[in-house]
């Protein structure tokens, strides 16, 4: 009974065995080679990561055409349809109010005992002639660059696609060829009134009395009076930002 | 209605560039401006990968977003197009669009580019369909006979798949559950870091 | 292309009813026996037993003869489904099917032109040189093929190696391997001595794999057809490969100073050979390959030959031609030129 038991337990012991052995083939079967050819594949995600593009091998000679994304094109997008209608529009916007209700407020600063009816002479022609042309191109510049952040919204609707487009074809060329002589000016008028235009007590003084532009004081200056220097540094330091703006 | 979509499986491109010379023929794309173009990812690495690219027809397109002169519009298939006749050449296109699809015919002085060209999933532009005008500016017109964009058609591999977009992710689906999924699709999706994966 | 949608994309068969196409195989591949009116759908798979000669079955070519050596040469035990000689079997000759007695199937027409082929021995001739196609067309309805059925050979006796062995390049970058793999011996073939074994014995002697220590070798490009002049004349194509290059590995472009998209010169084993182009630092080579395309012309040892060519013929693109550097070889079996694998130097200009 013993080695009958025994006996059975082997033969199915056996039986266990192969239908395992058999029921293992087809997995086995199945299971995938073992060298896998995605395994050293680049993600996309990964590269992203690395580099914030991605870039590889192109075969023509331009070789911006490597790049295959750029995820910086949203950013910029962001700045050019968003920040910057903002900035232009609190900037110009604002400066307008700021005066306007300076205007109101204030009104306009006369002389004080009225015109002598003698003249001298304040600036030379060269001055002159350097003043005029830097502010000239620097309306051009402002009218046309405004028309690139704004003129789709403001222009488009009044004068129709093809005059437009004219208009903002002429605009841009203006725009790209007075910021040369833009920046010439802005060189000349620092080195012009440079001099003039190194801050001392004095203005300390003239901005503490409000610079006559509150109530009826008149504080003395030299040739250029403090509020006069603060305007100078400004357009004088911007100048890089529009470097900046050239080189694009 | 369908929306028209590139896609590009990587794992299947082989780099014969047969999407950039049908494109060429099919549009007389002058020298200098490619429309399409292959870049090969790690070159000569093991998992190197190549991928066609050309203009995506972004359904949130930063082309038209961006242009001042708001030269570009969607047909009603989803294809991003523009006017010549309006564009200005200013390259903003170019700078926003995340994957280079903007071409410009000259490297001029302060930007005077000339007119932008890109790919217009051979759907031609504004002018009259399948006149000699709108070929000349725009290239073939293959959308309008109901044909499918040449270069996904000449594809010797079929990883550059063109046609509606929920299709062609079916498609491509399909491949990834057969074979795996390797290097994916590449696109504005992930070019934004939204990807179907974390 | 009419007819393209009703194949089947697996099979490649188009249904057997149709009236047109019906049972045919895509394109109608080779060997597709007969006129029209036979009906032959093409031999989708070669050698296959399984299906009669007259559906795209066919047997193993008996191009060898009949007996070597005292060994029978035709098949044994294996022929075609529905074959009436059910065994092998030479090629069909007119004497073959006389000797079968399967002449008398031979139509009035098909003899006389069999007669006209060869007029003082119409027995030779053969299903090859049959104008007829009578000799195929019998041997086919017998359900046989007619270019015989033989049996597939390992050793091919009569090529320089009968069984291909390794044999070292002429000029090769390890001749310390010549004393087991040396070329073949000088020999005359067809009308050009190839004296490859002595170009490779002087070559060591004067240590050529020391002066040029890289392996050279050349390929196509995927885009461009032939030898390369029509290409590059094609405007599309040649905007996509402007410059002749060489695919060289960054180990040894750092070990000579060379920069990608530098330019360098190649220089050849043979008779001072030296060209012009860019380098492509890759790792598509391996450390000491480099690697050219074959499809550049116009360009000889750096000056550009624009101005040779006839008005308005030049190509688009010019660069220099690979086989400026490349070397003494030729095929042993058809005496084909075969300077593809060569060694060279490469330095930075």
């Amino acid at each position: 009974m013993a080695t009958l038991c025994a006996h059975i337990r082997s033969i199915v012991t056996a039986m266990a065995i192969l239908i395992f052995a058999v029921a293992a083939l087809p997995a086995t079967a199945q299971q995938p080679n073992a060298v896998d050819p995605n395994a050293d594949a680049v993600k996309e995600q990964q590269l992203l990561q690395q580099f914030d593009r991605i870039q590889g091998l192109g075969q023509i000679p331009d070789t911006r055409s490597y790049v295959i994304e750029q995820p910086m094109g949203r950013v910029w997008r962001q700045f050019h349809e968003v920040w910057l209608h903002w900035i232009g529009a609190i900037a110009v916007l604002g400066m307008l109010a700021l005066l306007i209700t300076f205007y109101l407020i204030r009104g306009m600063i006369r002389i004080e005992s009225g015109r002598s009816g003698v003249k001298i002479v304040r600036f030379n022609s060269f001055e002159r002639f350097v003043h005029w042309m830097t502010a000239t191109c620097f309306i051009i510049l402002g009218l046309t660059g405004l028309n690139i952040t704004f003129g789709k919204y403001a222009l488009l609707p009044l004068m129709g696609p093809s005059a437009f487009s004219s208009w903002s074809l002429a605009a841009k060329y203006a725009h790209n060829f007075t910021s040369f002589p833009f920046t010439l000016g802005v060189i000349l008028i620092f080195l012009m009134w440079l001099a003039g235009n190194i801050p001392n007590r004095v203005d300390v003084e003239w901005f503490k009395r409000g610079g006559g532009m509150v109530g009826h004081d008149h504080p003395p200056a030299y040739r250029f009076n403090g509020g006069q220097k603060a305007v100078y540094w400004i357009v004088v330091l911007g100048e890089p930002r529009s470097r900046s703006a050239a080189i694009c | 209605m369908a929306r028209m979509k590139f896609l590009c499986d990587a794992d299947r491109c082989i780099d014969c560039n047969a999407c950039v010379t049908a494109c060429k023929n099919e549009n007389e794309v002058p020298w200098g401006i490619n429309r399409r173009r292959v870049v090969t990812i790690n070159d000569g690495k093991p998992g190197e990968r190549s991928v066609s690219m050309a203009c995506m027809h972004c359904t949130d397109a930063p082309c038209a977003a961006v242009c001042p002169v708001s030269c570009f519009y969607t047909t009603a298939d989803g294809v991003v197009l523009h006017s010549k006749d309006l564009c200005i050449g200013c390259g903003y296109c170019f700078y926003a669009c995340p994957f280079g699809a903007p071409q410009y015919p000259r490297v001029g002085n302060f930007g005077s580019r000339g007119k932008m060209d890109k790919c217009t999933y051979c759907t031609g532009g504004p002018e009259p369909d399948n006149t000699p005008l709108q070929y000349e500016k725009y290239g073939a017109n293959r959308l309008s006979e109901g044909k499918l964009p040449l270069c996904a058609e000449m594809c010797s591999t079929k990883s550059l798949l063109a046609g509606d977009g929920d299709i062609i992710a079916q498609i491509y689906k399909d491949r990834v559950a057969q074979r795996g999924y390797g290097s994916g699709a590449w696109g504005w999706q992930t070019a934004y870091r939204e990807t179907i994966e974390t | 292309m009419k007819n393209q949608a009703k194949f089947d994309l697996v099979t490649l068969r188009a249904p057997l009813d149709d009236p047109e196409v019906g049972g045919d195989y895509y394109g109608l591949p080779w060997p597709c026996w007969g006129k029209p009116e036979f009906k032959h759908p093409g031999s989708e798979i070669l050698y296959n037993t399984s299906l009669p000669v007259k559906e795209g079955g066919g047997t193993f070519r008996a191009r060898f003869g009949v007996e070597r050596n005292g060994v029978n040469l035709l098949a044994e035990g294996s022929y075609s489904k529905d074959s009436e000689i059910k065994d092998g079997y030479p090629e069909f000759t007119l004497a073959v099917l006389k000797k079968l007695g399967w002449d008398k199937d031979l139509t009035a027409e098909e003899m006389a032109i069999i007669q006209q082929v060869n007029a003082t021995n119409p027995d030779a001739v053969s299903w090859s040189t049959d104008l007829s196609g009578g000799i195929q067309r019998v041997a086919i309805e017998h359900g046989c093929a007619p270019y015989g059925n033989g049996k597939a050979r390992v050793i091919a006796w009569n090529l320089p190696d009968p069984i291909p062995v390794h044999r070292e390049v002429i000029y090769t970058s390890r001749p310390d391997l010549l004393g087991k793999y040396p070329t073949l011996p000088d020999a005359q073939q067809f009308r050009v001595p190839n004296i490859g074994f002595t170009v490779q014995k002087t070559a060591v002697e004067h240590g050529i794999s020391k002066q040029f220590p890289l392996i050279l070798t050349s390929g196509r490009f995927v885009e461009y057809e032939g030898g390369g002049e029509e290409t590059r004349s094609n405007k599309w194509l040649a905007e996509i490969q402007q410059d002749m290059y060489v695919e060289i590995n960054p180990a040894d472009a750092v070990d000579r100073s060379i920069r990608d998209g530098g330019w360098v010169w190649v220089t050849g084993a043979e008779n001072n050979s030296k060209t012009r182009m860019k380098a492509l630092v890759t790792e598509r080579v391996g450390k000491g390959v480099a690697w050219m395309p074959f499809h550049f012309a116009g360009w000889f040892e750096g000056v550009v030959l624009r101005n040779k060519y006839p008005k308005g013929r030049d190509p688009i693109v010019l660069g220099e031609s690979m086989n400026t550097v490349s070397t003494y070889g030729y095929d042993p079996a058809t005496g084909m030129q075969e300077p593809k694998a060569t060694l060279c130097q490469i330095r930075a200009e």
